[in-house]
């Protein structure tokens, strides 16, 4: 059963006693919270997630609670807790929502050594992903947003994972994060996207994040292998323009932004080595989202 | 991760490159000839990614944490391991792209070997409109490299271009390059930056904070 | 004399002209163009001095073997033996 099972006040209900767990992507996430803004985030974001009933295990346990002194009084706040622990500074308590969504990034970032993890938003088509690194600002999010309401299934829009054993890309859909002036650009390219409110003056300035189309979750189990990495770069007034780029160059870029490439060692080297091996790899600049589309829209795969 | 440019200019590549000249191979010509003094090079050690240890917890906070002070008695601090002025002044072939110290043919290891031909502009990342003038005229290293004198004491410039190296090269997770960059303009243009409404932090102020995301 | 550092060590992979090197003693992964790849896979099959590493180059560049070039080989060979990628044997 999905998480849109539960009543509104069930799942508050739940999430403040023993908590819930949730299948997202390959890991299940055991929940715990009496904050009322992370349950409102929760059934309108994971309304599609499986909800596990008879669990005893979870690959994250994780809690949002305000912090135990007297600021709980006058300007209230919340943390983010892992296994009990909190690995960040708490944040002003109207962020509790975004803060879930990164502390769970956080999670599995840090955690997952099994994956190859790159900073990256990954889509998929026709049993093809492609896979989208950018540092922030480069528009990642927007273009992947866009991708995912144009046919696309979203596996990540923040954390490409590469498992080291056979290189395939495992799901990990989550709600996609869209700051700032995105958030009104994406509302307006598919007024039918479901979204969070909007969060203001966090690290990232005003956040939301926009529901997953249920098909991406449902697929969530679904691996693929990559055909494309694209480094996006939104600049204002660009034409779509998808330029080639030598493979060993896109090597060294992927792994610039992998979290763990350097912690996996060979194994790293040999997994990033298997992923741009089997990919066409490309520098794409554009400013309107619909000819961001077309150019996805006519990608070829490479030859086998 | 750090990337290391191994090459002069001509090698540049992130994609955020503004304006930087692409990286092309050279076509190997079919006929004998003479080789220009950069021509090896061309075809030589282009890059390195340095492997990145693993990342002792130190304290580092956004600018709206570290107001509310070390309230948090509790867990470990999120991770930051920036590098210090002097490092940056010591390490110009270290300069993340698309941040140039300048240009260096040999002894690059060595700081007096590098000129200013290509080095960035202060002026082509910050405003220097107003309270930021003093800059203007400089490139980053030379700012980075001058001390500050009597005109910025506390070494506001030398610690904003640290800052946005520091996180061009993602060693403070919490302190972005657009909010480096933000914090200095508004300053540019206020004297002060206020982290978050009602708190103003004067040149001092921005220089301590900036201090507190170093690595240990 | 120069050679490569253990063979185990070296990890390379390549796409066209471009080689990229991942060294697991020092963790460091390198982009290598087509001379200094040339270079590094000579020399992990025998220790080599410069004369012979920057003759064999030559050829491969369809370059003039002059001073001009003997010298921007041990550059190439100094970079490479600062990455520790190859050593004095």
């Amino acid at each position: 059963m999905n998480v849109s099972a539960l009543t509104h006040s069930e799942l508050g209900f739940r999430l403040g006693k023993a908590g819930i767990f949730i299948q997202t992507g390959s890991f299940i996430t055991h929940l715990q919270t009496s904050i009322p803004g992370v349950a409102e985030g929760i059934g309108l974001l994971y309304a599609d997630y499986p909800l596990l009933e008879q669990a005893d295990f979870a690959d994250f346990h994780v809690s949002l609670a305000p912090p135990r002194n007297l600021r709980r009084w006058f300007k209230p706040q919340v943390l983010f807790f892992f296994d009990g622990h909190p690995p960040f500074k708490p944040l002003p308590l109207d962020q509790a929502f975004p803060m879930f969504e990164w502390g769970l990034n956080w999670c599995v970032s840090s955690q997952a050594n099994r994956y190859l993890i790159i900073h990256a938003a990954v889509v998929e088509k026709g049993g093809h992903a492609a896979i989208l690194p950018a540092p922030p600002g480069s528009g990642k999010s927007t273009l992947c947003a866009a991708l995912v309401n144009r046919g696309w299934r979203l596996l990540s829009d923040e954390l490409a994972l590469v498992r080291v054993s056979d290189g395939k890309i495992v799901p990990l859909p989550r709600p996609v994060s869209l700051k700032n002036e995105s958030i009104d650009i994406i509302q307006q390219y598919e007024p039918d996207a479901v979204l969070s409110r909007k969060v203001s003056d966090t690290m990232k300035g005003t956040v939301a994040h926009m529901k997953v189309p249920a098909e991406s979750i449902a697929r969530a189990a679904e691996t693929c292998r990559a055909a494309w990495v694209i480094f996006p770069k939104y600049q204002a007034g660009a034409a779509a323009r998808l330029e080639a780029l030598p493979q060993a160059r896109a090597f060294m870029r992927v792994a610039d932004n992998a979290f763990n490439y350097s912690l996996l060692g060979v194994k790293g080297f040999e997994a990033m080595a298997g992923l741009i091996d089997a990919s066409l790899c490309y520098d794409f600049t554009y400013s309107v989202l619909d000819e961001a589309i077309e150019t996805f829209a006519v990608l070829k795969p490479p030859a086998i | 991760m750090n990337i290391k440019d191994n090459q002069s200019s001509e090698m540049e590549n992130t994609p955020l490159a503004h304006g930087l000249a692409d990286q092309t191979k050279p076509a190997v010509d079919e006929s004998r000839r003479h080789f220009t003094k950069s021509g090896l090079a061309v075809s030589g050690v282009l890059l390195t990614l340095a492997s990145r240890p693993v990342l002792g917890a130190v304290q580092c906070q956004s600018p709206s944490g570290f107001i509310s002070g070390n309230v948090s008695a509790t867990g470990t601090p999120q991770e930051c391991s920036g590098l210090s002025p002097g490092y940056w002044k010591n390490h110009p072939e270290a300069w993340p792209s698309p941040y140039k110290a300048g240009t260096c043919s040999a002894g690059c290891g060595q700081a007096s070997n590098w000129t200013n031909v290509d080095a960035t502009m202060f002026v082509a990342a910050f405003n220097c409109s107003n309270h930021g003038l003093i800059y203007a005229p400089y490139t980053m290293f030379e700012v980075i490299s001058s001390g500050g004198g009597s005109v910025d004491p506390q070494e506001l410039g030398a610690h904003i271009i640290a800052a946005l190296l520091n996180a061009r090269k993602l060693l403070t997770p919490v302190l972005t390059e657009p909010q480096v960059i933000n914090m200095f303009n508004e300053w540019n243009l206020n004297g002060y930056f206020e982290p978050t409404a009602g708190v103003k932090w004067y040149g001092e102020d921005i220089v301590e904070y900036i201090i507190s995301t170093f690595d240990d | 004399m120069w050679q490569a550092i253990s063979g185990d060590a070296l990890h390379i992979r390549f796409w066209n002209d471009e080689f990229v090197v991942y060294n697991s003693l020092s963790g460091d992964t390198h982009l290598l163009g087509a001379s200094a790849a040339h270079i590094l896979l000579k020399l992990q099959h025998t220790a080599s001095d410069v004369a012979t590493l920057a003759a064999s180059l030559a050829s491969l560049m369809q370059a003039e073997m002059d001073d001009e070039f003997l010298s921007q080989t041990e550059q190439l060979l100094a970079g490479l033996g600062k990455l520790a990628l190859i050593e004095h044997s």
